[in-house]
């Protein structure tokens, strides 16, 4: 199934890339997404605590189950002034 | 003394007198610079119910321990005094370069009392001091001010702290500016100066500030440094100090972090990812960006200078506005021109606003007008329409040169505005008075705590859980249980910080602990975690004692229902969200021991603390 990636804020900065669709296995978890991006793009922090994952606008754990046409969006909230 | 000039100077403008007083060390122990010793200051040479705009308020110029040290990220000045909008306590920080002129000119803090008749400035060189004629002056913007300053005195390296025209006018929004665009923007500390017709604070200075151990604060900022390009956090650095604050604009409009449409709206619903993507530093800077701009002793350099040279709104050589300014002026209202945003934002630089208040009043402004509250009369014909790019710029040109009755009403802000009109209050999203800066609540629950409770109500910059929260999308972080405890360190720890003149970006760069690695080797003296918390609490005990005898209570602090949730929304990534915000706030007055009710606290409490024995006999605890 095909998902769509949203990257913003850092993932944006590091990866130059605003948006991605990728296929997955059905079934694959946010956390089994990660690895699999993990591989594309080298370095970027998708493991750190401080990452948000928000699947169709709500805010999502790794656990969370993706289905065909999610849209999920990949960032980091940074505190600014 | 190491780390301070030892000197703070007072100057009274009703007498056109200039007296010199020593710093000590022990003050400087207990209150470490900035607001710290600001507080202490207007605690002790100010009287309950003054005029906030009368001759009998004190407004202060306070650089930290570190300023002009050359330690990193040491940059900021405080300016203190009586808030005209709050009644209350008030402080604002800015960076740029002022305060470290300010103690190479000698001095570690400039209080001014009285008023003069005339427009004035103080001109500050190496120690002497003159208070000078600034007639010529007075209706000039902060650009043309610093220019004319420094041809007047033949030196183009002079820093200044000064008003604009709204400061003038006594725009309760109005801001003190250096450098051209930094500005300690919030709580009406430029109505302050106008009020005692001080158009600027001129600072030149060529000394130096005595440092104990030069090497042990050298290897501490090589660390710092080091930790910055490598450590575990060196991607957001560089990031960070490629765009700065803009780097966030678009996700914090779509994750729930800005507010939307007067925080009525939802960012995905209302106003969407791909207008704000324009607001973001990657989007503007190519189009927009002439060079990068640093502070005094920063390694990051977060900020850049625009120009804009055609459209509809050209504007010069202006700087890149922050994301409070771009959400202010952008999801707040449903802007989607970059243009307009960069437009409003070099106004209320250069007549001197408070950007987060200017935004938040042209919000308020608009929901008024789509509500029918305001008509097409009392705005003078503006169709005041959400996402009205042009009617923004108009609004917010005539709220900073008063012009007409509309801008005149909107100088007020919005709670004095809705108060002038006798309506809209349903409408206003402020903590007494003061409009709630871009950090929804509803995401960082612990922003409410600090909104609420802190002696300058509704400050991001304040300390507390807000940005941990803001940072976690853990979902635990809205059970308030055990909050108590590491909000208040997580508070006392930002006051030191903030006293110190430390920049909150430091974030950035993963260092822990940077009160613990610079104030020592600067001053030579033990300070650990202990000592830290101590005068933490110290001064945020001095400043909340200022509004104590105001004789504010912790009600009159309340929040906005918008900004907790209550009612839920009922889409997006606040959906069913309400902030337990009434937990967070006992949990915090039970951990610093204060009464909920009275918020006053324990004689014994600050006993045990020291050096608070001025408070004990005010508050008669």
């Amino acid at each position: 199934m095909r998902i769509t990636i949203r990257f913003a804020s850092l993932f944006k900065a590091l990866s130059h890339v605003d948006q991605d669709r990728v296929e997955v296995a059905e079934g694959t978890s946010i956390d089994q997404l990660c690895r699999t991006l993990g591989q594309k793009y080298k370095g970027l922090p998708f493991e750190s605590e401080q990452t948000y994952f928000v699947v169709n606008d709500k805010v999502s754990k790794r656990d969370r189950v993706l289905q065909e046409n999610d849209e999920v969006r990949i960032f980091q909230m940074i505190p600014g002034g | 003394m190491n780390g301070y000039c030892g000197k703070m100077l007072f100057v009274n403008l009703t007498q056109g007198s200039v007296e010199e007083r020593t710093l000590t060390e022990e003050m400087a122990k207990q209150f470490i610079g900035g607001y710290g010793i600001g507080a202490q200051v207007l605690f002790d040479m100010m009287k309950p119910g003054a005029d906030a705009l009368g001759p009998d308020n004190i407004v202060g110029f306070i650089t930290g321990p570190l300023t002009g040290t050359g330690a990193y990220f040491s940059g900021r000045y405080t300016v203190v005094c009586k808030s005209p909008v709050t009644g209350g306590w008030n402080d604002a920080n800015s960076g740029g370069f002022f305060g470290p002129e300010l103690k190479k000119a000698g001095f570690d803090a400039v209080f001014v009392q009285g008023a003069s008749d005339k427009p004035v400035y103080i001109w500050i060189k190496n120690g002497t001091v003159e208070i000078k004629d600034a007639a010529y002056l007075w209706g000039k913007d902060v650009v043309a001010t610093e220019e004319a300053l420094k041809a007047e005195l033949g030196d183009k390296k002079i820093r200044a702290a000064m008003i604009g025209p709204a400061g003038e006018k006594l725009s309760l929004l109005a801001a003190v500016i250096n450098d051209g665009h930094r500005a300690a923007g919030r709580g009406g500390s430029g109505a302050v100066m106008g009020s005692k017709k001080l158009k600027a604070v001129v600072v030149r200075g060529t000394g130096s500030v005595p440092v104990a151990h030069p090497d042990q604060l050298k290897a501490a900022n090589q660390e710092i440094l080091d930790t910055m390009k490598h450590g575990p956090e060196a991607q957001l650095a560089e990031g960070f100090s490629k765009f700065g604050t803009t780097m966030m604009t678009a996700t914090a409009a779509v994750s729930g972090d800005s507010p939307v449409k007067n925080w009525d709206g939802v960012g995905v619903v209302d106003y969407g990812e791909e207008g704000a993507k324009k607001f973001e530093g990657s989007s503007m800077d190519p189009k927009y960006r002439v060079k990068k701009y640093a502070c005094a002793n920063c390694p990051m350099g977060c900020g850049a200078i625009y120009e804009v040279k055609g459209g509809k709104w050209p504007v010069g050589e202006t700087s890149r506005p922050e994301y409070e300014t771009s959400a202010a002026f952008g999801s707040l209202i449903l802007n989607k021109d970059e243009e307009a945003l960069l437009k409003c934002n070099h106004l209320c630089n250069i007549y001197g606003l408070d950007t987060i208040s200017a935004g938040a009043t042209v919000a308020w402004a608009i929901e008024c007008y789509e509500q029918g509250v305001l008509t097409k009369e009392d705005t003078g014909g503006i169709e005041l329409t959400w996402g009205n790019a042009g009617a923004v710029v108009q609004a917010t040109q005539e709220m900073a040169d008063q012009s007409t009755a509309f801008g005149q009403l909107l100088a007020l802000g919005s709670a004095r505005a809705a108060e002038k009109i006798g309506k809209g209050a349903e409408y206003l999203v402020a903590v007494k008075g003061v409009e709630l800066p871009m950090h929804d609540p509803k995401l960082g629950p612990g922003f409410a705590r600090t909104y609420a409770v802190d002696p300058t109500p509704g400050r991001h910059v304040k300390g507390g859980l807000g940005i941990m929260h803001m940072k976690s999308p853990d979902p635990s972080k809205y059970n308030p249980e055990g909050s108590g405890e590491p909000d208040l360190h997580a508070t006392v720890v930002q006051e030191v910080l903030n006293a110190a003149g430390v920049c909150l970006f430091k974030d950035f760069t993963g260092v822990q602990d940077i009160s613990l690695k610079l104030i020592p080797p600067v001053t030579g003296w033990t300070f650990g975690a202990e000592e830290e918390r101590r005068a933490g609490l110290r001064i945020f005990t001095m400043r909340h004692a200022f509004n104590l005898r105001e004789g504010m209570k912790p009600a009159d602090f309340q929040l906005p229902a918008r900004c907790v949730g209550e009612p839920p929304q009922t889409q997006g990534p606040h959906e069913g969200v309400t902030v337990d915000h009434k937990a967070f706030i006992r949990n915090f007055f039970q951990e610093i021991g204060w009464d909920e009710a009275t918020g006053k606290p324990s004689r014994s409490s600050l006993g045990k603390l020291g050096g608070m024995e001025d408070v004990i006999d005010a508050l008669d605890l």
